[in-house]
């Protein structure tokens, strides 16, 4: 963009401004990753750095700008506030709010024993049902969540990781009875059993049998669900458990190549899987190393698509989002400051070029949030997209000489991070080893050190504290669980299991169980035994029968 | 006022899979010259005072942020009763509401620790009020 003579001399002028203005002398100041941050950056700090092949447009390989060529020029990007708690009524409740104040798309989250398998009758269960989202132990708290709601037409996302199969094939059945033809859904679902390994800990079996189920699951929506994202890859997991931002994507990245490696093994073609592949990870207030992350994950899996697996649609090699302020650096102390904090959160995904976000209550670090949290949270996507103008042309940011150095600063850094993997013997082995989880919190322990010592601020906590010791719970109206609600539905899910077909339920459970052992895709059987009422917890049982329960790698 | 060392398990009752504050304590438990003992997640009341009672700990410190910590820590404080283990400090941390705090200790807890209380009000309350040694 500009000539080498050019380049020189505003090289060699950054280097006299330097010393003309001590700034050598001054404190060294760092960013994410450790990353030296100059005062000023220049267009001879990213001298290599070629428009077409490196930045380019959006809408086109390497995707660097967004997969989209306009991006949300003329639409905003999906808002997409999950919910989920006590009951299905309830959630479907929420869900309408959420429809009328202006989302419209449904997304859930499930509570630990629905994640875990456990049906909510379980004694494992108990104190724990419809906590941290909704319970869902049967079809028929499926029919109820969407009761009155289209199932078509109306984008959908659920954050099922390691059993995404099982609520897949409730989804479908639900949708039979409908009427509705599995080619006609517009939806995603996490299905991802290796992110939930490093942090989380939703990993149910162990990995390998994880990852065949989740496999079975990619396989069946290549073959029959063309609208239907069968991976959310959960790179959230890992951020909410503390990872860096190289840590994040390049693990996340380490992981979704193996579910694709392991999709191709089955003869599916790159150009079938890729596209189908999508992934939901964390920003935080630190909107220009989001931003430049973002950049950076797209421009490398599109590279890594085209150079290592040989994909030829562009399809195959965008990189789709998304985004969420990470919920792990929001505060307890004065919260409505988290407001602020949610939005800046936002800002970085949304200048990263977002296709999705959800977006965390300001009172995260006491409940899961109410009506009017949601309401907040909502509203302030709404602004950043719809009253800020940010939207209405594609990366901003874009040629700023900072966030072009730190695309490629983070580029190198996740490129860095994989290739630490491929040494440890690929995602699994390093799930196995610890590897991952120990390198997460390491980073964690340092980053809590530094809030410890108020190297790294957070206001109110660290510094510029408040003198009174504030009340919280008696100023915001948090979130409590409806205890009554919940023993109506564990009663409800009594009557669910003594009126259904249990002999056919039975010669359901023994089919899983025979697939399980062998090869074949365990989809059509989960359907089958989904369309007679069988819960996940008992689903989940009979394939731990056959594959054991996960073991978790201790590392403190 | 234990002269020896301190005996601490670290435990993750319930299905609760965020185990950050837990792990961040547990390093600097031993940091602190303690021996630490950590459960890793899932385990049940039960699972914890087995455990307890199998490593022979002064100190059993339990995180829990799912919001269940009622119904588990009656379970856990219940079993402890049974095996009349009243010499151990036990100790709760996460995500509590300050209106928890004082039923928790009607149960028998010493000392209850929020989300992000600094290790070292918790490392100090342990060296002050550990029953043994």
């Amino acid at each position: 963009m500009y000539d080498k003579d050019a380049l020189d001399a505003i090289a060699q002028r950054k280097k006299d401004w330097e010393k003309e203005f001590k700034i050598n002398e001054s404190p060294k100041v760092t960013t994410d990753l450790d990353l030296e941050v100059d005062a000023v950056y220049t267009p001879a700090d990213i001298r290599d750095v070629d428009f077409l092949q490196d930045i380019g447009f959006p809408g086109e390989y390497p995707f660097t700008r967004g997969p989209y060529p306009e991006m949300s020029r003329h639409r905003p990007w999906r808002y997409a506030l999950f919910t989920g708690f006590d009951t299905p009524e309830k959630t479907n409740e929420r869900w309408k709010f959420l429809y009328k104040t202006g989302q419209p798309t449904f997304n859930v989250v499930y509570d630990l024993p629905t994640h875990q398998g456990l049906d909510a009758d379980d004694p494992l269960a108990e104190d724990e049902v419809g906590r941290l989202g909704i319970p869902i132990s049967t079809l028929r708290d499926w029919e109820v969540l969407w009761d009155g709601l289209p199932m078509e037409g109306v984008q959908f996302n659920s954050n099922m990781e390691t059993l995404a199969a099982i609520i897949l094939a409730f989804h479908l059945a639900a949708a039979e009875k409908r009427g509705i033809s599995p080619a006609k859904l517009w939806a995603s679902v996490s299905n991802d059993p290796l992110s939930t390994a490093v942090s989380k800990g939703t990993t149910v079996f162990p990995i390998e049998h994880g990852v065949r189920l989740a496999t079975d699951l990619i396989e069946y929506a290549c073959r029959h669900m063309p609208r239907f994202f069968p991976v959310n890859m959960k790179a959230v997991n890992m951020a909410e458990g503390g990872a860096s931002p190289s840590q994040e994507m390049g693990f996340v990245f380490s992981n979704a190549l193996c579910l694709i490696d392991e999709t191709i093994k089955r003869g599916i073609d790159i150009d079938e899987v890729a596209p189908k592949f999508s992934f939901f990870g964390c920003s935080t207030t630190h909107m220009f190393e989001e931003a430049a992350k973002w950049r950076a994950a797209r421009r490398l899996w599109a590279r890594l698509m085209k150079e290592r697996y040989g994909a030829k649609k562009p399809a195959s090699m965008m990189f789709r989002f998304t985004g969420y302020h990470n919920p792990l650096w929001m505060y307890p102390e004065e919260p409505e400051l988290n407001l602020v904090r949610a939005a800046l959160g936002a800002l970085g995904s949304a200048l990263g070029g977002a296709q999705a976000m959800p977006h965390p209550s300001f009172d995260e670090a006491y409940a899961i949030p109410t009506e009017k949290g949601q309401s907040l949270a909502l509203g302030t996507q709404q602004i950043l997209a719809e009253e800020s103008n940010i939207t209405k042309t594609v990366d901003p940011l874009a040629g700023s000489y900072y966030v072009e150095w730190l695309t490629n600063r983070m580029e190198e850094a996740i490129v860095g991070k994989m290739k630490e993997v491929e040494r440890e013997g690929g995602a699994i082995k390093a799930i196995k080893s610890g590897f991952m989880t120990r390198e997460i919190l390491d980073y964690f322990c340092r980053q809590q050190d530094d809030i410890a010592t108020g190297k790294r601020v957070v206001v109110r906590k660290n510094k510029y504290r408040l003198e009174e010791d504030e009340d919280i719970e008696s100023r915001v109206a948090l979130h409590k669980l409806d205890n009554e609600a919940v023993q109506g539905h564990i009663e409800n899910l009594k009557k669910t299991k003594a009126e259904r077909d249990n002999g056919e339920l039975r010669r359901c459970l023994d089919d899983i169980r025979q697939a399980a052992r062998g090869k074949d895709n365990l989809m059509p059987f989960l359907i089958r035994a989904a369309k007679v009422y069988a819960s996940i917890g008992e689903i989940t049982k009979t394939l731990k029968d056959v594959w054991g329960s996960y073991r978790e790698t201790i590392i403190v | 006022m234990a002269s020896r060392t301190i005996r601490l398990i670290m435990a993750k009752p319930g299905l609760d899979g965020h185990d950050l504050g837990a792990k961040y304590m547990a390093r600097a438990f031993r940091d602190a010259g303690m021996e630490v003992i950590y459960t890793g997640l899932q385990q049940t009341p039960d699972q914890i005072v087995t455990a307890a009672i199998q490593e022979d700990v002064d100190v059993i410190a339990c995180s829990i942020l799912s919001g269940a910590h009622m119904g588990l820590m009656t379970k856990v404080m219940k079993k402890l009763a049974e095996k009349r283990m009243d010499d151990v400090l036990v100790l709760v941390g996460g995500a509590i509401p300050r209106s928890d705090i004082e039923p928790l200790k009607a149960l028998g807890i010493a000392g209850v620790f929020p989300t992000a209380s600094p290790p070292e009000s918790a490392i100090e309350f342990i060296r002050k009020n550990v029953k043994r040694g």
